[in-house]
C-alpha cells in the first residue's frame, strides 16, 4: 500500500495536475469493507443525480453534480458478506452522510464525509384507512447530526430498507403518527426489521382515558390483609392530544372487573358521571391479579385498563417476575411490570438498593431510563416503560433486571422474552 | 393656462424613473436615462439589456437582461427574469405570480423568476418569500427558493453567493465603461476588416442575424462569438468532468 502511495505521490510530482487530487490515507479502509457505494441525491427533486461505486481500497470518487442545489452526499461502504435484497444484496457496514451546496464556480470541491458503522433498517408500512396515500417519514437518529433522512411511502407500500449508522432512531411523519415509530434500533452489520403504522393526526380533542389508583401514578399493587378487605380509590382522566387533562362533563363510565383466581374482588365501584372522576367503592382481599376496565360510553368512547397485583406483604426479596401489560402493544410502547416477591410469592417487603436493566438486548427500548434507585418507599411493583419496535429477523429480544439490594444481600436476576416481530407484505 | 394646471394636477405622480438603460423598453418603447415611469409601467430589457430605475422615493432596482415586470410605487410586478432591489427608506414588494417578497428598508436582494423556479437572496437586511406555505423569513447571506408557483415551501439556506458575484458583475459589466473606452475598442474591432475575404462586420447587424452566424461567414461568427457577452462568467463556468471530490475516513464511533 505504501509502495502505491508513493508512486502516485511520484507520478503526481512529474504531471501539472494539482498536488490536492492525489486521494492519500488509502489503508484506512477497514478490512471487511469490500466496497464503497456513493449516492447524491437533489434534495429539492428527491431524485439521485449522480452515483459510482469503487473497490476497497479506494475511498474516494470525483463526481459531476448540479451547483447552487442541496445536494445530499451519501456513501455506503460494504462487506462481501449477504444482506438484505433490498439494501444491495450484501451487507453495509458502514454509512456516511452530509449535506452541501455545491457553488457553481470551476474549482473542484473536496466533500468529506466521515462513516459510521452501520447496519440496516428494513420495514413495512401500513397505513390506516383514512390516513393519506402517501407520507414522506422523516428518520432522525439521536445521536446523528443534520437533516433527518426522507423517505417517501406509499399505500400500498411494499417492505423499504435503509442503511443507516448504529442507534437509536425516531420515525415521523408530517400530520400523522407513526405508531411504532419510537425508539427503533439499527445494529451493527445486521438487519432490524420494523412495522410501521401510519395514522392520521387525531382531531378530536379527547384522545382517550386513564384510570390510575388514586394518589398514586406507578402504583400497580395493593397490599391486602387477611383481617378485612382492602378499599382502593381510583381516578379517571380524559386526555387530550398533548397528553394533558381535559374536563369531559357529559361523559359515562362504567367498570368491568376480572379477577384471577376469582373471588378478590369484594366490591364493585358503581358507574359514574363526568370525567375527571375520583371513584370509590372497589375492595379487594386475598392474592393475585385484578384488572379494572374502566369503559365510558358516552363523548367520547373510550375503555382504560388497570392491571392491579393484590396481595400481602410478606419477606424478603426473593426473585424478581417480569410481564407486560399489554403484550400486544409491545412495539407501539407499553409498561414493564417488575414484581419484586419474597420465598412464598408473596410481595417482598420494600428494600432500598438499585433496579438495572442495561443487560437488556439494545433493541428494547427504555425511555425512562435503564437504572432506577429503590429508596426503599417503592410499591411492590416497578414500572418502566418498555417498546419494541425493532428487531433483528427471526430473533427473540430478551429483557433483563437485576436488583440489588443495599440491605438484604443478594442480588436478583429475571429475564422476559418479549413476543418475536415478525413483518410481511399485506 | 388653466387646461395645463389641470391636467397637471389630474397626473398621477410617476412611480420611478430610469436612470440607466441599455436595451430598455417602457410601456414598447425604448427607454433612456430620465424616462419617467407611470404606476403600472412595463419596463423590459432585450436579451443583452441592463437597467436601473428608481422606484418611489429612494429604492433602487437593476435588471438583469431579458427581464419583464411592472412598476408601481414601493412594488414590482416581475413577469419573468431577474432583479437586484435595493431598498430604501421604505419597504419594496415583489410579486412573482404564485408567490410575493416583501423587502425591508434597507435591504439588498436579488429576486429572480426564471421557469425553473423563484429565488430571493439577500445579501443585506432581511426578506420575507410568500409562498404557499408558510412565509419564509430570509436573512442577510441566505437563499430561498422555490418552484415556480411558490409551491414545495422555500427552503431557506445560507449562500447565494454565485448569485450575487452574478448580479454584481452585470452591473459591472454594465456601469463600469463610464469613459466609453470598451466601447470605443469594440467599435474598433468590429470595423477592422478581419480577412482578406471577410467583409465589415457592422455593429447594427451585431444584434441581429450575425450573432447567430447567419450571415454565413464564418469570421462573423468568430468576431461574433468573441465579442457576445457569455450567459456565465468564466470563473463560474463548471470545468468539463466532476466538480466534487468526495472522500470517506472511517471511525469506530
Amino acid at each position: 500500500m505504501r509502495r502505491f502511495a508513493v508512486v502516485l505521490l511520484l507520478a503526481t510530482a512529474c504531471t501539472t495536475e494539482p498536488i490536492g487530487r492525489v486521494s492519500l490515507g488509502l489503508g484506512d479502509v477497514p478490512e471487511q469493507v469490500n466496497s464503497v457505494s456513493f449516492f447524491v441525491v437533489d434534495i429539492e427533486r428527491d431524485l439521485v443525480v449522480a452515483s459510482a461505486t469503487v473497490t476497497a481500497p479506494a475511498s474516494s470518487v470525483e463526481l459531476g453534480v448540479p451547483a447552487e442545489v442541496p445536494l445530499d452526499f451519501r456513501a455506503i461502504a460494504r462487506t462481501d458478506r449477504p444482506g438484505p435484497r433490498l439494501a444491495g444484496g450484501t451487507m453495509p457496514a458502514y454509512a456516511a452522510r452530509a449535506q452541501r451546496v455545491v457553488p457553481l464556480g470551476r474549482e473542484q470541491i473536496p466533500i468529506d464525509l466521515l462513516a459510521r458503522p452501520a447496519g440496516v433498517l428494513s420495514f413495512v408500512t401500513r397505513f390506516s384507512d383514512d390516513a393519506d396515500d402517501d407520507v414522506e417519514l422523516s428518520i432522525a437518529g439521536e445521536s446523528e447530526v443534520g437533516a433527518p433522512l426522507r423517505i417517501r411511502v406509499e399505500s400500498p407500500g411494499g417492505e423499504r430498507a435503509v442503511v443507516l449508522p448504529i442507534g437509536r432512531y425516531t420515525v415521523t411523519a408530517e400530520e400523522h403518527v407513526v405508531l411504532e415509530g419510537e425508539g427503533l434500533f439499527v445494529a451493527r452489520e445486521q438487519e432490524s426489521i420494523a412495522v410501521l403504522s401510519v395514522e392520521p393526526t387525531p382531531s378530536d380533542e379527547v384522545r382517550g382515558v386513564t384510570v390510575r389508583i388514586e394518589g398514586c401514578e406507578a402504583c400497580r399493587s395493593v397490599e391486602t390483609s387477611s383481617s378485612a378487605p382492602t378499599a382502593v380509590t381510583l381516578t379517571i382522566d380524559a386526555f387530550d392530544e398533548s397528553q394533558l387533562s381535559v374536563d369531559v362533563e357529559d361523559a359515562m363510565v362504567t367498570f368491568e372487573l376480572e379477577s384471577d383466581p376469582p373471588g378478590l374482588v369484594t366490591s364493585m365501584p358503581g358507574p359514574v358521571t363526568g370525567l375527571p372522576a375520583t371513584v370509590e367503592g372497589l375492595e379487594v382481599s386475598g392474592r393475585g391479579r385484578v384488572v379494572v376496565t374502566a369503559v365510558v360510553t358516552d363523548d367520547p368512547e373510550a375503555t382504560a385498563t388497570l392491571t392491579l397485583d393484590v396481595g400481602p406483604i410478606g419477606g424478603d426479596p426473593d426473585h424478581l417476575e417480569l410481564s407486560l401489560d399489554a403484550p400486544d402493544e409491545i412495539a407501539r410502547g407499553t409498561e414493564l411490570r417488575i414484581a419484586i416477591l419474597d420465598a412464598d410469592g408473596r410481595f417482598a417487603r420494600p428494600v432500598p438498593g438499585q433496579l438495572d436493566l442495561t443487560a437488556s438486548d439494545p433493541f428494547v427500548f427504555l425511555p425512562d431510563g435503564t437504572a432506577l434507585d429503590l429508596a426503599g418507599d417503592e410499591p411492590a411493583v416497578l414500572l418502566r416503560r418498555v417498546q419494541r419496535s425493532s428487531a433483528p429477523r427471526g430473533v427473540e429480544v430478551t429483557v433483563v433486571a437485576t436488583l440489588t439490594s443495599t440491605t438484604v444481600p443478594g442480588t436478583w436476576t429475571s429475564t422476559l422474552t418479549l413476543p418475536l416481530l415478525e413483518i410481511s407484505e399485506e | 393656462m388653466i387646461a395645463v394646471l389641470l391636467t397637471a394636477v389630474a397626473m398621477a405622480p410617476p412611480a420611478g424613473v430610469v436612470r440607466v438603460a441599455y436595451g430598455v423598453g417602457v410601456d414598447g418603447a425604448p427607454a433612456k436615462t430620465g424616462t419617467l415611469l407611470a404606476d403600472g409601467a412595463r419596463v423590459e430589457t432585450t436579451d443583452r439589456g441592463y437597467g436601473e430605475i428608481q422606484v418611489g422615493p429612494d429604492a433602487r432596482v437593476r435588471m438583469s437582461a431579458l427581464t419583464r415586470m411592472r412598476v408601481g410605487p414601493s412594488m414590482l410586478s416581475i413577469g419573468s427574469g431577474r432583479v437586484w432591489v435595493q431598498s430604501g427608506r421604505t419597504e419594496v414588494r415583489v410579486d412573482l405570480g404564485g408567490a410575493r417578497v416583501v423587502l425591508e428598508p434597507k435591504t439588498s436582494a436579488i429576486v429572480e423568476r426564471a421557469p425553473t423556479g423563484l429565488t430571493l437572496a439577500v445579501r443585506i437586511g432581511r426578506g420575507v418569500f410568500e409562498g404557499r406555505g408558510k412565509p419564509v423569513v430570509v436573512g442577510p447571506n441566505q437563499i430561498a427558493n422555490a418552484d415556480r408557483r411558490g409551491r414545495s415551501a422555500a427552503q431557506v439556506r445560507a449562500g447565494g453567493d454565485a448569485v450575487w458575484d452574478l448580479v454584481v458583475r452585470e452591473a459591472r459589466s454594465a456601469l463600469g465603461d463610464v469613459g466609453r473606452v470598451e466601447a470605443f475598442v469594440i467599435s474598433r474591432a468590429l470595423r477592422r476588416t478581419m480577412l482578406p475575404s471577410a467583409t465589415t462586420v457592422d455593429p447594427f447587424d451585431s444584434y441581429g442575424d450575425a450573432i447567430s452566424g447567419a450571415d454565413g461567414r464564418a469570421s462573423g461568427v468568430q468576431i461574433e462569438g468573441a465579442l457576445r457577452p457569455p450567459p456565465f462568467f468564466d470563473d463560474e463556468v463548471p470545468p468539463k468532468g466532476p466538480n466534487v471530490r468526495v472522500d470517506v475516513t472511517f471511525t469506530e464511533e
